[in-house]
């Protein structure tokens, strides 16, 4: 076998063995572990990939932003009125 | 007599004609000209925007003033969400066309298109449990509306029936949920095909463009550009098969994949190699992620959030690095660094970031992203897991989890995994870190260019600090503080509509192919051997793991310090 054809093979293999792992292999893998199914339902249902890189690519952080700012607006306000009626 | 070794090297080499031959320049001149044209398109038509959401507005602050959240404050606040900058028609096309192949599980060609048929059978089985849940939430409304009636008209005065009203309309929200989670499931017929073709040829021309000026081929470089492109749609198929979420392997992970094994078996041909151009690539993608680095993001979780976010990183980050050149003794202070802010930071943003910053080789930033992926696969069902064992509160363990795990979707999943509060303490205090990469960014820059890309004894004046410094840096911070200081002149509202749903959808979703294109190429220059040679010794693992060690004790200790004890009151109202 000349070296170019080794090389082609060498790629034909290595990709037929990540297709084959990734697309049969690993759901049956997936398939023996709840914990890893249990995962993959949860970014489902809140629509996150886990490989998302960075937060705006993460839909569900604007709505978690706004519920932490009200939460701190809140809780401050409360901190506010709590000092206050200390002092008097 | 010893010889003064002091010497003062000022060589100037800075030139007006780097505005327009250098590739930092090019990364500024294309990131902005895509910002600016989204943010000329959404601001003609801010007026519209503003009519179109102030009724909304309106009615969320006037519900806000009664004693508990009512059916009106929910339906504004559902109505404003539908009111985005990215469904402008101008806008609308764009993002069509910037879009990514779609999910599939044994055939990659259904991430190309679906076809109407297969998507109506696939809705048809879906009707049933649509109209269930329907039907849930219509009931659920009936319940709600009668307990809102009955709190109205005692005036809002009686507990008991504000309290039953609460509840009541919370029940509906949850009906509602439902029903949303359901809906997301719908097929819609698409074909990516004749986008993804469109697509190649803009970016392009838009690539071809800058390189032309900075002394490239414009033909060889438009169908080099072209080989990189093909391959990168076949990472982005790879990177959307649907058991690839449970690894949080991503395009750009397997952008790198793809490349190295062409470039480590067949080897990767010079016509693509001509325009396998990493850091132009990404540094356009950096300053396009410029625009959502916005600076009033830090005070989202008030002071607590800051202390874990922005006085724990730096501390993790410098000790980290102290500690792998001092102790570990890592030869290459770029690779250091790489790791130390990727682990740090926020994950593989950070890691790019810092990269160029720094001036760190290729096979740097991919150990780094290697080695951040696989702990963070681990992290992100070890530290859940752990949580729940130890029955640490919700939102303690969601700080803990956005302090320490480094991808942002896995922060989010790893949160969603242990509760709905720490899920969005989880993801606001990783939002934070994100804010940070422009501010490590600068300083790794000055400190790399300062103090680390010298000779022994060599004083560098002003001019070279100037003629050194990466200069996309600049664009990137200054993309930042503009897109911050328009913000904060639209107001929150004003400016989530526009800027963070309008202008910074286009930015993000060009971004992320920059970013594809960098670690395809990436992936296309990289020797296999070259690589594995930054591994002898287990030095980069031992870096990551002890600082990791350390970012977890520092993180959970200054989350629980910062929320249970200086501001319970905060903790409580989440």
């Amino acid at each position: 076998m000349t070296s170019r054809t080794s090389s082609w093979f060498r790629l034909i293999t290595l990709s037929g063995i990540f297709f084959l792992f990734f697309t049969y292999l690993s759901p049956i893998l997936f398939s023996l572990v709840p914990a890893w199914q249990r995962f993959v339902a949860v970014q489902d249902e809140i629509g996150v990939a886990s490989g998302a890189l960075y937060y705006t690519d993460v839909a569900v952080t604007q709505d978690a932003e706004a519920h932490v700012r009200e939460a701190v607006r809140l809780g401050m306000e409360e901190r506010a009125t709590q000092r206050k009626a200390q002092t008097d | 007599m010893s010889q003064n070794s002091d010497i003062v090297v000022d060589r100037a080499k800075s030139q007006w004609s780097d505005l327009w031959k250098k590739e930092d320049y090019w990364a500024i001149w294309l990131g902005l000209f895509i910002l600016a044209v989204a943010l000329c398109v959404v601001m003609s038509n801010k007026t519209e925007l503003q009519n179109k959401s102030r009724p909304y507005l309106a009615t969320i602050l006037q519900e806000k003033a009664k004693p508990f959240k009512t059916i009106e404050f929910y339906d504004a606040k559902a109505n404003l969400k539908k009111i985005q900058g990215r469904d402008l028609p101008f806008l609308k096309k764009v993002l069509g066309l910037l879009a990514t192949p779609g999910s599939w599980h044994s055939n990659p060609l259904d991430s190309l298109s679906l076809s109407e048929e297969t998507a109506k059978a696939a809705n048809d089985k879906l009707q049933p449990k649509i109209d269930a849940a329907k039907k849930a939430s219509a009931d659920a409304l009936a319940l709600a509306r009668q307990a809102q009636d009955a709190a109205a008209s005692a005036g809002y005065k009686d507990e008991a029936l504000n309290s039953a009203a609460a509840t009541a309309i919370s029940a509906w929200q949850k009906a509602e949920g439902d029903v949303s989670k359901i809906t997301k499931k719908i097929k819609k017929p698409f074909s990516r095909y004749a986008s993804l073709i469109g697509l190649g040829i803009l970016l392009g021309v838009l690539t071809t463009f800058g390189a032309t000026f900075m002394g490239y081929n414009p033909v060889k470089f438009f169908l080099g550009f072209l080989g990189i492109y093909f391959l990168c749609v076949l990472a982005q198929i790879m990177g959307k098969q649907d058991v690839m979420k449970g690894w949080g392997l991503n395009a750009e992970i397997w952008s790198i994949v793809i490349g190295m094994l062409i470039a480590n078996t067949i080897g990767t041909p010079q016509w693509i190699k001509y325009s396998a151009q990493v850091e132009y690539f990404i540094k356009t993608g950096l300053v396009l992620l410029g625009a959502d680095v916005l600076i009033y993001k830090l005070m989202a979780i008030g002071i607590p959030g800051i202390f874990v976010a922005w006085v724990v990183t730096p501390i993790v980050l410098v000790t980290t690095y102290i500690f792998g050149q001092k102790v570990l003794k890592i030869p290459s202070p770029t690779l250091n660094i790489v790791i130390s802010a990727d682990m740090s930071v926020c994950g593989t943003s950070a890691a790019i970031a810092t990269a160029a910053a720094a001036q760190a080789k290729k096979e740097e930033l991919t150990l780094s992203i290697g080695l951040s992926l696989t702990f963070t696969a681990i992290m992100m069902v070890v530290i859940p897991a752990i949580i729940r064992a130890t029955g640490m509160p919700e939102i303690l363990g969601g700080a803990w989890i956005g302090g320490t795990i480094d991808a942002t979707g896995a922060v989010a999943a790893a949160g969603a995994f242990v509760g709905p509060k720490a899920m969005q303490v989880a993801a606001t205090v990783k939002m934070i870190q994100n804010v940070l990469i422009g501010v490590t960014a600068f300083f790794v820059a000055i400190y790399f260019t300062t103090k680390v890309h010298r000779n022994e004894g060599e004083k560098v004046g002003a001019m070279e600090i100037w003629h050194r410094f990466p200069k996309f840096v600049l664009g990137f911070l200054g993309v930042s503080i503009i897109c911050s200081i328009i913000c904060s002149n639209l107001g929150a509202d004003t400016a989530t509509i526009l800027i963070e749903n309008g202008t910074n959808k286009i930015g993000g979703g060009f971004r992320g192919w920059f970013f594809a294109l960098a670690f395809i190429s990436i992936g296309l220059t990289t020797n296999f051997r070259e690589l594995s040679s930054y591994l002898k010794g287990g030095k980069p693992i031992i870096l990551y793991v002890c600082g990791q060690a350390f970012n977890l004790f520092l993180t959970l200790l200054m989350a629980w310090f910062m929320f249970y004890k200086v501001f319970p009151e905060i903790t409580a109202k989440i």
